[in-house]
């Protein structure tokens, strides 16, 4: 029955429709639970609030149990699901600037977006950043960033699989992880908020 | 944490623990069994039907029986089974043909010419969980044998086999038409066909009694 458009049971100006709604739906939640808020995401770092760690964590885990079943039961194919190939070096680079974009800026890819459509204008420069970002890498592509780029291979990894488990023990383990974060981090989080009173 | 952060979490773990007990790692999306239980069934199912019976129920009109031949196109043009369909092996699974084979009301057979194609098609349905598929035993090459060129038990033989005998000949005179060679004296059949051609007579009686007063 799904994905959708993969199996052509939508036409591609259906899909874009779907996505725009999605996107919308997006864009005012994230907008609703203040993820815009630069002090809300940099609270992460700084342990006073949680909240996008708590709701970034929880989303994941519930697409994962929400595929999982699907596919269980049929619903959805995830075979045609597009899912990119693990090149670890590269993604453990990105990870770490895109940590220091976090703490630095303020804003994920996602929230930046969203906040400069507000008309935050420290969004708006973010994203133009961004955008510099994205054209630099691209011309500079074949001269610095190609062998970084195709290092560290490891074709297309199921974590799961490429740690010798079955997926349905591995959201179950990962859960667990999640929710003994959540309760770590409410401890981290009372005990700095009881120091200083950040306020968002 | 606060009373919604539990019930979410309480909600992701129900999820994950869902997930954790389904888990089976060789059940796959579209095959309804799993590799075992497909053994099982291999061993356990009535799949082949026999020439005989086939023929039985082409000559009776059986509504029920849909015929499909896996060879190529070409093959099939030159001679197949009446009424068969052709769907070749390679274009099983293409989307055109997904009515005539995930069905619950007709009965598929799939033959080709010995049966190891349609064992393939058989394997391959059954383990998409389609239902009613038969194999032709020995494909079309023991149809041939068996029917369109029976050969008289000896003489020894028990009486079943010349009931069997008999009514393979009403067979080919049915399929072959009038022109069905004897192999016994080498003649041509026609001067023994109303003897040999019990089937469609008796079924005859039968109809006009199930008719009745008229």
């Amino acid at each position: 029955m799904g994905p959708l458009f993969p199996l052509n049971l939508i036409g591609e100006e259906t899909n874009l429709i779907i996505g725009f709604f999605i996107g919308i739906g997006f864009g005012f939640l994230l907008e609703a639970a203040g993820f815009t808020n630069t002090r809300k995401l940099a609270g992460v770092f700084y342990g006073y609030d949680f909240v996008v760690l708590k709701v970034f964590f929880s989303a994941a885990i519930t697409a994962g149990i929400g595929i999982y079943l699907l596919s269980y039961y049929g619903y959805l194919d995830v075979k045609e699901i597009y899912y990119p190939q693990t090149f670890w070096i590269p993604t453990l680079i990105g990870g770490f600037i895109m940590a220091l974009g976090f703490i630095i800026g303020g804003f994920c890819p996602g929230t930046s977006i969203c906040a400069a459509a507000t008309g935050k204008v420290d969004a708006i420069i973010f994203v133009g950043g961004a955008i510099v970002g994205v054209f630099f890498y691209s011309v500079t592509f074949d001269a610095i960033w190609a062998p970084i780029r195709d290092s560290g291979a490891m074709g297309k990894v199921n974590i799961a699989s490429w740690m010798g488990i079955s997926q349905g023990l591995f959201l179950f383990l990962l859960t667990i992880i999640a929710v003994m974060a959540f309760f770590a981090v409410t401890i981290i989080q009372k005990r700095v908020t009881s120091k200083r009173d950040y306020k968002l | 944490m606060k009373r919604n952060e539990i019930i979410i979490v309480a909600i992701l773990l129900i999820g994950s623990f869902w997930a954790f007990t389904l888990d089976d790692n060789n059940r796959y999306r579209n095959e309804t069994y799993t590799p075992c239980e497909l053994v099982d069934l291999t061993a356990k199912a009535d799949k082949f039907i026999t020439p005989d019976e086939l023929a039985k129920r082409i000559m009776n009109n059986d509504p029920s029986i849909v015929l499909i031949d896996l060879r190529e196109k070409k093959e099939f043009e030159i001679y197949s089974l009446p009424n068969a369909i052709n769907i070749p092996i390679k274009n099983l699974l293409d989307d055109q043909f997904n009515p005539v084979l995930n069905q619950n009301t007709y009965t598929n057979v799939f033959f080709s010419n010995s049966s190891d194609l349609a064992s393939k098609a058989w394997m391959i349905c059954t383990r998409m969980g389609f239902k009613n598929n038969y194999i032709l035993q020995g494909g079309l090459n023991l149809w041939a044998e068996n029917i369109l060129r029976p050969t008289a038990p000896k003489q020894t033989a028990v009486n079943a086999e010349f009931v069997k005998y008999n009514f393979r000949r009403a067979a080919s005179a049915y399929f072959v038409g009038s022109s069905v060679v004897d192999e016994n004296n080498g003649n041509n059949g026609n001067n023994e066909n109303k003897t040999a051609a019990p089937a469609p007579a008796s079924k005859k009686k039968k109809d006009a009694a199930g008719g009745g007063c008229n």
